[in-house]
C-alpha cells in the first residue's frame, strides 16, 4: 500500500513545509512593512517630541496609545536624525544592562520586575522629586529607589545613558501592541 | 568505537555538566523570589537568570551534538569526516562557554557601547553571550553540519533519517545568525529574535529530537527502519506544519499586526499534536515488544523524554 512507502510521507512533509514557508514569507513582508518606524503600528522615532498617552479606544474595545501635541523631553526638540541616534543609544543601554533579564518588554523577558512597555506613562513617577516626568525617570535609573518589594540594583547608568533610555521608553510606549498591557495607568489597575 | 563516538561521549559529559550548572543557577535565582534584596548590587537576579537560561540552551545543543556524533558513524559504517577539527572545536566550545560564564559572573554588564556587545553581554534573552562567543558557536555549528554532510557525501549512502537531519541542520545554523544583529526598533528586534528562539525550539530542535529518537528506536527495540522513517516524515510535517506559523503566538503584543492573534492561536493549539504522536509511537513500539530492548533503562528514558517534551513544549520560552 502506498501509505507504507516512506517516500509518500516524504513528499507530504516537503509539500507541507514549503507551503508553510511561503505563507510565513508573505506574512513577514506585510508585518515588516507595518512595524517599520513611521509605519501603521510603530511610530517614527521623533514621536519623543510629542505627548503620548494610553487611552481606551471604544471602536477597538481595548486600550491604545494616543499621540498628542508637542511635549518635549529634557528641554530639547529632537530632529529625526537626532531622535534616531538617541534611541539607538537608548537600546544599547537596555541591552548592555540586560534589562530584559529582570523586566519584560511587550510581555517578553524575565517576569521578575515590571513590564516596561508603558513605563513612560506609569503614574508612579508623580511620587518622585524632579521638574518633570523625564527628569524623574532619568534620576531613578541613575539611583534606583525601592519602588516595590523587589529593589532595582544600581547599574551605574550615567546621565547621558539615562536620558537615552528614557527617550527609548517614551518611544516604545507609543507602539500599538493590540491592547497590551490592558488598562495600564487606569485607576485600580495593577501596573 | 569510532573517534566520533568518543567525541559524542565527551559532548554528553559536557552537556551533563551544563545541566548541573543550569540547576544550580536556577536554584540560586529562586532565592531572589523569597529574599528580594539578596546580594543586591553584588550578584543581581539578572545574572543568575542569564546563566540559568543560557545554560539550558548550551546543554541541549551539546546533548543533541553528542547523540548525533554517537549515531552517525554507526549509520554510515565509517568514521566522521574532519573528526580532528570537530575534536578541537569541542575544547574550543567548552573553553568559550567557561570564559563567557566567568565574564557573566564577575563582569556582569558594561557601558552602552559596542565593546559591551562584543565582549560582555548582548542583553538579548537566551542569546546574551557576547558576539565573539556567538561567532564561536556559529563556527562550531558550521563544522558540526560539515561533519554530517561531508560524511554522508563520502559514504555515498543516504537514509531517510540522514536526509531529514541534513535538511534540518541548515536552518539550525542559519537561524543562529540572528544572535548578532543590533536593532533599535524593538518590535523588529523581537520579530526576528523569535525566529531564532521559536524556530529553533519548536521546529529545528524538535526535528533533531525526532532524528535521534528514530535512531534510538532502531537500535533499542529493533524497530523497522521503513516504519520509523515514515513516522519521522509524518513528524516533520506535523512539527513544521504547526510550528512555523505557531511562531505567531509570540506576535500577539510586540507591535505586530492583529492577524497574528488568530494565526498564532490556531497553529499553536495544534503544536502539541506531533509531540503527542511521538509519545504514542514510543509507547506503541515499546509495548509491541513487551519492553524487551537492548538497553531497558535507555528505553524508559526515551519514553520519559517523549512524554516530558509533549507536556512542556516551550516552557518558559517567552
Amino acid at each position: 500500500m502506498y501509505t507504507q512507502d516512506p517516500y509518500f510521507w516524504r513528499a507530504g512533509a516537503i509539500a507541507t513545509v514549503l507551503f508553510m514557508c511561503v505563507v510565513l514569507a508573505a506574512l513577514t513582508i506585510d508585518t515588516l512593512r507595518q512595524i517599520t518606524p513611521g509605519g501603521a503600528r510603530v511610530p517614527a522615532y521623533d514621536v519623543i517630541n510629542s505627548a503620548v498617552t494610553y487611552q481606551y479606544d471604544s471602536s477597538r474595545g481595548e486600550y491604545a496609545p494616543k499621540i498628542g501635541g508637542e511635549e518635549l523631553i529634557f528641554g530639547h526638540k529632537y530632529s529625526a536624525d537626532e531622535a534616531t541616534a538617541l534611541l539607538a543609544r537608548g537600546k544599547l543601554v537596555i541591552q548592555s544592562r540586560a534589562c530584559i533579564d529582570c523586566h519584560t518588554f511587550f510581555g517578553n523577558g524575565a517576569y521578575y520586575a515590571p513590564d516596561l512597555t508603558r513605563a513612560w506613562m506609569d503614574p508612579v513617577w508623580a511620587r518622585y522629586a524632579g521638574p518633570n516626568r523625564a527628569d524623574r525617570l532619568a534620576r531613578f535609573l541613575m539611583n534606583p529607589l525601592r519602588l516595590g518589594s523587589r529593589p532595582m540594583p544600581n547599574l551605574h547608568i550615567q546621565r547621558d545613558e539615562a536620558e537615552a533610555a528614557v527617550a527609548y521608553l517614551k518611544w516604545i510606549s507609543a507602539v500599538d501592541s493590540n491592547g497590551f498591557p490592558d488598562r495600564f495607568g487606569a485607576p485600580g489597575a495593577q501596573q | 568505537m569510532y573517534r566520533a563516538q568518543r567525541l559524542g561521549l565527551k559532548y554528553l559529559t559536557a552537556s551533563t555538566v551544563m545541566f548541573g550548572a543550569m540547576i544550580v543557577f536556577g536554584l540560586l535565582a529562586s532565592i531572589y523570589y523569597v529574599r528580594p534584596g539578596f546580594m543586591l548590587n553584588t550578584f543581581n537576579f539578572s545574572t543568575a537568570k542569564i546563566v540559568h537560561i543560557d545554560g539550558l540552551v548550551i546543554w541541549l545543543l551539546m546533548g543533541f551534538m553528542g547523540a548525533i556524533y554517537w549515531f552517525l558513524p554507526q549509520e554510515l559504517d565509517r568514521e566522521v569526516e574532519a573528526i580532528g577539527l570537530a575534536e578541537l572545536l569541542f575544547w574550543v566550545f567548552c573553553a568559550a562557554v567557561a570564559v563567557v560564564v566567568v565574564v557573566f559572573i564577575f563582569v556582569q554588564y558594561g557601558a552602552a557601547n559596542e565593546w559591551s556587545m562584543w565582549f560582555i553581554n548582548q542583553g538579548r534573552k537566551y542569546v546574551e553571550a557576547p558576539r565573539w562567543a556567538a561567532l564561536g558557536i556559529a563556527a562550531v555549528a558550521g563544522v558540526f553540519a560539515y561533519n554530517v554532510i561531508a560524511t554522508t557525501a563520502v559514504a555515498r549512502k543516504s537514509t531517510g533519517i540522514l536526509t531529514v537531519l541534513i535538511a534540518d541542520l541548515i536552518p539550525l545554523v542559519v537561524l543562529y545568525l540572528d544572535a548578532f544583529p543590533e536593532m533599535t526598533n524593538m518590535s523588529q528586534d523581537l520579530f526576528w529574535w523569535w525566529w531564532l528562539v521559536h524556530l529553533w525550539v519548536e521546529a529545528t530542535w524538535e526535528v533533531l529530537i525526532g532524528c535521534i529518537m528514530a535512531w534510538t528506536l532502531i537500535h533499542l527495540v529493533g524497530a523497522s527502519r521503513r516504519v520509523v522513517e515514515s513516522w519521522l516524515y509524518v513528524e516533520v510535517a506535523l512539527v513544521l506544519g504547526t510550528g512555523i506559523l505557531g511562531l505567531g503566538h509570540h506576535y500577539f503584543w510586540i507591535g505586530t499586526p492583529r492577524y497574528w492573534l488568530a494565526i498564532g492561536g490556531f497553529f499553536s493549539a495544534l503544536e502539541p499534536l506531533p509531540l503527542l504522536g511521538m509519545v504514542v509511537h514510543a509507547v506503541y513500539d515499546a509495548g509491541e515488544r513487551h519492553l524487551q530492548a537492548a538497553n531497558r533503562p535507555a528505553l524508559y528514558w526515551t519514553l520519559a523524554e517523549a512524554s516530558a517534551t509533549s507536556s512542556a513544549p516551550e516552557y518558559g520560552a517567552s
